[in-house]
């Protein structure tokens, strides 16, 4: 016992004599412990922040179900899975007298059970919540917007469901928000959102004119007592014609034949089966899932989120494990001579193996002491400032749904989990470091230790003794091959610790690389969009000018008015002509087939006959988009991308080759997982060939082939009857080559290009024209307004057009995520990245250090610095070329498997190595390498060469 | 003719009251050829002395001349390029690298000036030594006696005018000792070096021509060796 405190206490000295390389232990050591804090610690933040903004947002439940009744209720309450439910009930509307605006005339009645009001964030601004069936609250925007109501009147309410009637007899009537049509003559349910035209205005009396709104009677009344006002809810859109007033209800309650109902489950039981358990319940459309309250709840029904969670957890954990005991194992291993000595001097007084073992451990516990609290405190302060910067942001993200800003402050979530594993793995990591040293330290004797004889690990290699070998060698190309070969365990601490570097620096980058390329996949880009022209600051689309005014006529206003310039017009259409099914690729149809088995039970589709349906479909052909340039820019971005020539009378085309299938395609369906496949071309034809372009006017024989009256109808100016147009393809392109022009992807939507000249052809075979695009820069105040008023006229004559100001909020988006996402990787790769630089210096400074002596006796043999450094450098660079050798293929094998665990995991896409980086990579850390051995070289230069000499040995 | 000429050498370590004064006005001249041994108690200043000839060292005052050279005049570049061309040392621990072997070890000095070893000189010096066997060995690999013998090679190779030997024979028993000092003789006979050699030994000092007493950091003694104790030696 007291031996092994001797022990201690000369370790302690020692570790106070090597007080800089014990610094740089406990800062490297503490690096780490903030590592495994912020990834730790971060992830379980983020996800409490975006649980409590989706909790906020949408609700604190996982499910919502619909339609149902007492029987399926019974049904979920006996799922497993499900933990509890609460109910709720739309009763529909009333009317609202005490209402003191005309568009808000109704009230919508709901009744809650009392865990509903909790999970759908009801929250009182005064009173209290119902407690039985005749007691209600109401809405804070009625007060807000003047309705006579308060706490404790009551209000009468008799529900009835809302309906629109078109009085047409042709001619649809319709809205794009909320979407809603009503076929000529016919009657239809209006969305729960759906607004109230009010009589005696122009809007209202333009509807009444040819529809009405019809009320039917659900059947329920009751008179309500007033018993609180709560803040507005999320589903009470401003749009909506009503206020929302909600009472209590339990199971035994219920009026209503159908209800609604909310789960919890209990997310470590519920797997991607789950929700076909629901839906075999419920129908497939009375369903709805909390995807992001679920996802961040760790729920393993999420497995494509969850997979990336984790597994980016895994690997960063791992990771800075990694880095982390090759650093302290380096510091440990290059403090090998001095340890051994003064342990060889113990030894020779009697310290056991066992005893020099512990000075090792015991080193490495006095370390981790103070670097495990600032570690876990700088840690937490990364996590906080993160979160501060990143919040708000990511809150804006989520705000995306028009719900408004929630300006919820991210709370640090510290879990006595995180904490214990942070504890844990910086113990284990730090003890995994002192191992193998502590092992090695322990078998060497005492006469060994002290005369230094026996080097750790292997012995050395022996020089080769032919004298030949000298001549035409230089002294500093002898010595750094000596030292490099013959000084292996201070030679493979630099070797590692450039390795490690090379690795975790490239392999994060390709991780990050990947990750970020998942989230512009998953984000579902941004479709395929038009880049030419896009500096210009505003732009009109016309879909149709009406009759009072031609397409060429507003251009040439455009041009002409004050302030205008740089006017360009493209025309584009979705789905304006048709490619015959069969022109398309294998590799289109198999990724559309894998894509579509994603929505299916394994085994479930047959291949060949969902191919065989998907080309019978829209008369055995594909739907295809198109944009026009004018006739010189085509020309020019044909001849930028080496296109085939045309002549007078062929119809030249350029097709976009670049295409996806991915689950996220299809928003009302919910897959197995998330897949995405890139196809790379989606075309059977090469360029210079010519293929046939339907028109999407019925041809006699289609119209008598679906029942539909030729006569009737509308025919284009040239009508083909069903021929095709000839079309040829003068290039495949990728967006990438035309960058200028056009970028992104239609993900499955099939593209081509046209010159105008071809456009106004498309025109004559369709029965509607293609949408044009006046593209212009225009400084003047005046004539915008102007713009903006002959817009509004030419709306209404019939006109369908709008005037836009640039900018998208879509690009703003996925900024957002792309920062978010970019800023957390980009500061675990610079604090690992310090990490093995700070292992890369420390080993480079240990060598420096053990080679004090032989520098004492290379200078006193009248070594000048010059030569030292030029021995060093040498020795650099062959230690540089060993790592990258090393690290190379281990590091591809890495980003090999990264990349097959994402592709598997996800689906295909193109991903490769990243040379060009790697390259930049070696460039840096051999400047780093050199950089440093020059500042340690120097440092060693100025050590007294006459205490070097006198010590005993090398 | 004068090879090595000391002007009043002084080297003060420390300041105020930790202040040692390791040598005090110290001054004397060493003949092309000679074979100057100095004796002195530990501390007396010898070794520092001779590390200050060797240019390892500098004084706090005082000129070191070699061949007409103040040698501390120089820059620290043109200093080490001076002592690789003139000098050759040998230390009491052999201060071989340990990662080069003998062959190595002997011609690094030859190489560091630049000039491609001769191949036939080397085996000539390896054979002087009695190292044929043990050419391809690291000093790890070899016993002191040997490891000295690859030293004095190290200082032998460049034929350098003056020989420096800081207690060489410290680290070796009785034989050893006897043959390494007889190699150090050798060369001084047989390659005209000027040897200035460091010891305890008295029998070793007797066989130099002038042994130098130091103590305190002075000479005390400068005694030549009369021509019968030589021809005794002989």
């Amino acid at each position: 016992m007291r031996n092994t405190k001797i022990v201690h206490q000369v370790t302690l000295k020692h570790m106070k004599m090597n007080m800089k390389r014990t610094l740089i232990s406990v800062i490297g050591i503490a690096l780490m412990v903030m590592l495994l804090t912020t990834v730790l610690v971060g992830k379980d933040t983020a996800y409490r922040y975006f649980v409590d903004i989706a909790s906020a947002k949408k609700g604190a439940y996982h499910y919502a179900v619909y339609n149902l009744d007492k029987e399926k209720l019974e049904k979920l309450k006996d799922l497993d899975e499900v933990t509890e439910i609460a109910i709720t009930e739309d009763l529909k509307y009333s009317d609202f007298e005490q209402s003191a605006k005309p568009e808000k005339p109704f009230i919508n009645v709901r009744r809650y059970s009392a865990d509903a009001f909790k999970w759908t964030n009801i929250k009182l601004v005064d009173g209290r919540f119902p407690q039985n069936g005749n007691e209600i609250v109401i809405s804070e925007q009625a007060i807000k917007d003047g309705a006579t109501v308060k706490i404790g009147d009551t209000i009468s309410t008799s529900t009835f469901r809302r309906y629109f009637k078109n009085n047409n007899t042709s001619g649809a009537f319709g809205i794009q928000y909320p979407v809603f049509k009503v076929p000529a003559g016919e009657t239809v349910e209006a969305p729960y959102n759906m607004y109230y035209f009010v009589p005696g205005t122009e809007f209202g009396d333009e509807f009444y004119k040819t529809g009405e709104e019809i009320h039917k009677d659900t059947g329920f009344s009751q008179d309500f007592t007033v018993v609180g006002i709560i803040e507005v809810p999320v589903f009470e859109e401003p749009i909506c014609a009503w206020y929302s007033a909600i009472s209590f209800v339990d199971e035994t309650t219920i009026q209503s034949d159908t209800f609604n109902a909310l789960l919890m489950t209990d997310t470590k039981k519920t797997d991607s089966q789950f929700m076909y358990k629901i839906r075999s319940i419920v129908g497939d459309d009375n369903y709805e899932i909390n995807d992001t309250l679920l996802a961040f709840s760790g729920s393993s029904s999420m497995d494509s989120i969850n997979f990336i969670v984790l597994g980016a957890q895994a690997f960063f954990v791992v990771l800075i494990a990694l880095i982390s005991v090759m650093l302290i194992y380096n510091i440990f291993a290059l403090s090998y001579d001095e340890r051994a000595k003064y342990l060889g001097m113990l030894s020779s007084v009697g310290a056991t193996g066992k005893q020099k073992r512990s000075s090792v451990y015991f080193e490495a516990f006095i370390m981790l002491l103070p670097a495990l609290p600032i570690g876990f405190a700088l840690g937490l302060g990364t996590v906080k400032i993160a979160a501060n910067t990143a919040g708000p942001m990511a809150e804006k993200l989520f705000s995306f749904d028009g719900t408004g800003v929630l300006n919820l402050k991210p709370v640090l979530a510290v879990s006595p989990a995180a904490v214990i594993t942070v504890i844990l793995l910086s113990i284990i990591t730090v003890f995994i470091s002192a191992l193998i040293p502590a092992r090695k330290i322990s078998k060497v004797g005492p006469i060994e230790s002290i005369r230094g004889t026996k080097k750790s690990g292997k012995s050395r290699n022996k020089a080769k003794g032919n004298p030949d070998r000298l001549i035409g060698r230089s002294a500093a190309g002898m010595l750094s091959s000596r030292f490099f070969k013959n000084d292996k365990s201070k030679s493979l601490g630099i070797i590692r610790a450039v390795a490690i570097f090379f690795l975790v620096t490239v392999a994060v980058y390709f991780g990050t690389s990947l990750v970020m390329m998942m989230v512009d996949y998953k984000l579902g880009d941004n479709g395929l969009s038009i880049t030419y022209g896009d500096d210009r600051n505003y732009s009109m689309v016309v879909i149709d000018t009406g009759d009072q005014m031609e397409r060429d006529e507003l251009i040439d206003m455009i041009k002409n008015s004050e302030g205008t310039s740089d006017v360009t017009v493209i025309r584009f259409d979705s789905w304006s002509l048709r490619l015959p099914s069969e022109l398309l690729s294998d590799e289109y149809w198999n990724a559309d087939y894998e894509i579509e088995c994603m929505f299916h039970e394994p085994g479930e589709l047959s291949k060949d006959e969902f191919i065989k349906e998907q080309k019978s479909i829209d008369r055995g052909t594909t739907f295809i988009s198109v944009t026009a340039f004018e006739d010189e820019v085509f020309d020019k971005m044909a001849k930028e991308v080496k296109a085939a020539s045309y002549g007078e009378g062929e119809i030249p085309c350029i097709l976009i080759k670049n295409a996806y299938f991915s689950t996220d395609q299809f928003l009302s369906e919910r897959p197995r997982d998330y897949k995405y496949i890139e196809v790379k071309d989606p075309y059977a034809c090469n360029d210079g060939e010519v293929i046939p372009l339907y028109s999407n006017a019925y041809s006699r024989a289609e119209a008598e082939e679906y029942g539909l009256e030729w006569d009737k109808l509308p025919h284009p100016e040239i009508d083909l009857d069903g021929a095709p147009a000839n079309f040829k393809v003068i290039k495949k392109v990728n967006t990438d080559e035309i960058s200028d022009y056009m970028e992104g992807t239609a993900g499955s939507g099939l593209n081509i290009i046209v010159p105008m000249s071809v456009a106004e052809y498309i025109d004559k075979i369709n029965v509607q024209e293609m949408v044009t695009g006046i593209l212009f820069n225009c400084d003047n105040e005046a004539t915008v307004k102007m713009f903006l008023d002959l817009s509004n006229q030419l709306n209404d004559l019939g006109g369908n057009l709008a005037l836009n100001q640039a900018g998208s909020s879509v690009a703003e988006f996925r900024e957002i995520i792309a920062y978010l996402i970019r800023t957390v990787l980009i500061v675990f790769t610079a604090i690992s990245s310090a990490i093995c630089l700070l292992n890369v210096y420390s080993s480079i400074s240990g060598l420096m250090v053990s080679r004090r002596k032989q520098f004492a006796v290379l200078k006193s043999m009248g070594s000048t610095f010059s030569q030292l450094l030029n021995t060093e450098i040498k020795e650099s660079i062959r230690m540089l070329i060993a790592a990258i050798v090393i690290a190379f293929p281990i590091t591809g094998i890495i980003c090999w498997l990264l990349a097959k665990t994402f592709i598997g995991q996800f689906g295909y896409f193109t991903v490769s190595f990243p040379w060009l980086q790697s390259l930049g990579l070696i460039i840096f850390i051999a400047a780093a390498v050199l950089l440093m051995t020059f500042i340690c070289l120097r440092r060693e230069n100025k050590i007294d060469i006459i205490e070097e000499i006198k010590r005993e040995s090398v | 003719m004068e090879l090595l000429r000391c002007e009043n050498i002084s080297k003060v370590y420390g300041t105020g009251e930790g202040k040692t004064v390791a040598l005090q006005d110290v001054s004397f001249s060493v003949e092309k050829g000679e074979f100057v041994s100095i004796v002195g108690a530990s501390g007396s200043g010898k070794s520092t002395l001779l590390h200050i000839i060797g240019g390892v060292d500098k004084p706090t005052s005082g000129k070191v001349f070699i061949n007409g050279t103040d040698i501390h005049s120089q820059n620290e570049d043109k200093l080490a390029i001076f002592r690789r061309r003139h000098i050759g040392l040998v230390y009491q621990f052999y201060n071989l690298l340990p990662e080069l072997n003998v062959d190595e070890n002997i011609v690094l000095t030859h190489m560091l000036d630049g000039r491609k070893p001769d191949k036939e000189r080397l085996d000539q010096i390896v054979e002087y030594l009695g190292l044929t066997d043990r050419r391809s060995h690291l000093p790890s690999e070899l016993s002191g006696g040997q490891q000295q013998r690859a030293s004095i090679g190290r200082a032998l190779f460049s034929k350098p005018e003056l020989l420096l030997a800081d207690e060489p024979t410290g680290n070796l028993d009785r034989k050893n000792s006897a043959e390494i000092v007889e190699l150090l003789k050798e060369s001084n006979r047989k390659f005209g070096q000027t040897l200035i050699l460091i010891t305890h030994d008295e029998n070793i000092a007797l066989q130099a021509d002038r042994i130098i007493y130091m103590e305190d950091g002075n000479i005390t003694k400068d005694d030549r060796i009369r021509v019968t104790d030589l021809m005794g030696r002989e």
